[in-house]
């Protein structure tokens, strides 16, 4: 099995539509920056930014500063957008999710400091803004939200079928077989350490609100930098630490297992990833165990020698199965 | 690491395990400073008690092959040579071979001489 073919179970949508959807991201804060030139010597300092019902307002804010936050949010949003486009095109699903999130954020955003400038223009006062009617501009984003989801489209899977029959170890009735390899990571360990080191300096700082959430990261991110994957009669796991398993496949769970490359761009990122049908442990890109489950679902690690592994399940399984 | 053990084979299971290991490492498929799986964990997923493990780790830490210390587990010790490995264990094989076979120590040494 080629790295081509192997890991694509979802069909991108065309390149037109993804450039398109980038763009699209862009456009809440193109529309900022038009409100900005249009209202800058007519809107007041301050512009209504919170209601409790239609009438008026029980929240200011700042007219600029509150702009600018929202302006710079949008402009990160178009960046997501461009940039999950960019790295992610291998992998449509977590493409479409970040580049819907990061649309739908922005044009909310912008809306709501849209409703609050023209609510503050049309009562001539912020406190003299009554919402009324224009409650009803916040459906604008949502169907623009729903013309950027049309755009970037539903993702569509299809099932995909093994090229080759991969390889199945041969075992004696009376033999046992376990495997066992521990997977290190030096990019997980370095980030491990910057965590730790974050987080003893901000406890030397009595920040605790820092320092304990840089803590638990270090620890998580620490267990993923030790890793064993094991394979044997019970069938396979994943263990942090050695002996706390975080994923475990029964041998009657397995339908079949191939050594195949894994691209971290195609599987979601580095780390433990959970995707809709498929999950996977990836610390670099490189050769991989992937276990295709009888319910259809797929899981993949990242090995140095998946070969083996993948033999010796099959012959696990082909045994077991009788 | 593929660790087999044949229950059928009158070898020791302890001494199946510790020469599944040594050619691991002869082989390089577990390399200096990498943990061994711990003992009991072994032991369960090939279905032998954990004190068979222990006595092939215990085995394999008197040859210098393996540190072996509470709480840190079996780890591969730094320097270990693996076509000095290789070379034990065939030494290993031929000496069980030739003992099976009736031949002394002395036999055996002769042997040796002999085929230089």
């Amino acid at each position: 099995m080629t790295a081509a073919n192997s890991a694509i179970d979802e069909t991108a949508p065309p390149r037109a539509r993804q450039i398109g959807a980038a763009i699209a991201a862009w456009v809440p804060a193109a529309a900022l920056l038009v409100l900005r030139w249009w209202w800058s010597d007519r809107l007041p300092d301050q512009v209504a930014s919170h209601w409790s019902g239609l009438g008026r307002p029980d929240g200011f804010s700042g007219t600029w500063s509150s702009w600018w936050v929202i302006f710079a949010i949008c402009l990160a949003a178009g960046l997501v957008a461009t940039v999950a486009l960019l790295v992610l095109r291998h992998s449509p699903a977590a493409w479409r999710g970040l580049a819907g999130l990061a649309v739908f954020v922005a044009s909310m955003l912008a809306t709501a400091w849209a409703i609050g400038g023209i609510a503050t223009l049309d009562g001539g006062s912020p406190q003299a803004a009554r919402l009324g009617w224009r409650v009803a501009l916040i459906a604008a984003p949502l169907g623009y939200g729903a013309f950027v989801w049309l755009l970037i489209g539903r993702t569509a899977r299809t099932p995909t079928t093994p090229t080759q029959p991969t390889a199945s170890m041969p075992l004696a009735p009376g033999e046992q077989a376990a495997w066992s390899q521990s997977l290190r990571s030096t990019m997980f360990l370095w980030l491990a350490a910057l965590l730790a080191a974050g987080a003893i300096t901000f406890g030397i700082a009595r920040q605790a609100q820092a320092a304990v959430p840089l803590a638990i990261g270090a620890v998580v991110v620490a267990a993923f930098a030790s890793i064993r994957c094991t394979i044997d009669r019970r069938g396979l796991r994943v263990c942090v630490f050695d002996r706390i398993p975080i994923k475990r496949i029964r041998l009657d769970q397995v339908a079949d297992a191939s050594a195949e490359h894994i691209d971290p761009t195609r599987w979601g990122g580095w780390g433990y990833r959970v995707m809709p049908g498929r999950s996977a442990l990836v610390l670099r890109a490189g050769p991989g165990l992937v276990v295709d489950m009888t319910d259809g679902r797929k899981f993949a690690v990242t090995l140095s020698d998946p070969d083996t592994p993948a033999a010796l399940l099959n012959g696990l399984r082909a045994r077991a199965a009788g | 690491m593929l660790v087999k053990v044949d229950g059928a084979s009158p070898v020791p299971l302890s001494e199946q395990i510790a020469a599944q290991i040594r050619a691991a490492i002869a082989r390089a498929e577990v390399r200096a400073g990498e943990r061994l799986p711990p003992a009991r964990e072994l032991g369960q997923a090939l279905g032998v008690n954990m004190h068979t493990v222990l006595r092939a780790y215990s085995a394999l830490r008197d040859e210098g092959v393996i540190d072996l210390r509470r709480g840190r587990g079996a780890v591969v010790r730094d320097g270990v040579d693996g076509a000095r490995l290789r070379l034990h264990d065939l030494a290993r094989r031929f000496t069980l071979e030739a003992t099976r076979q009736g031949l002394t120590d002395d036999d055996i040494v002769d042997l040796l001489r002999r085929t230089r």
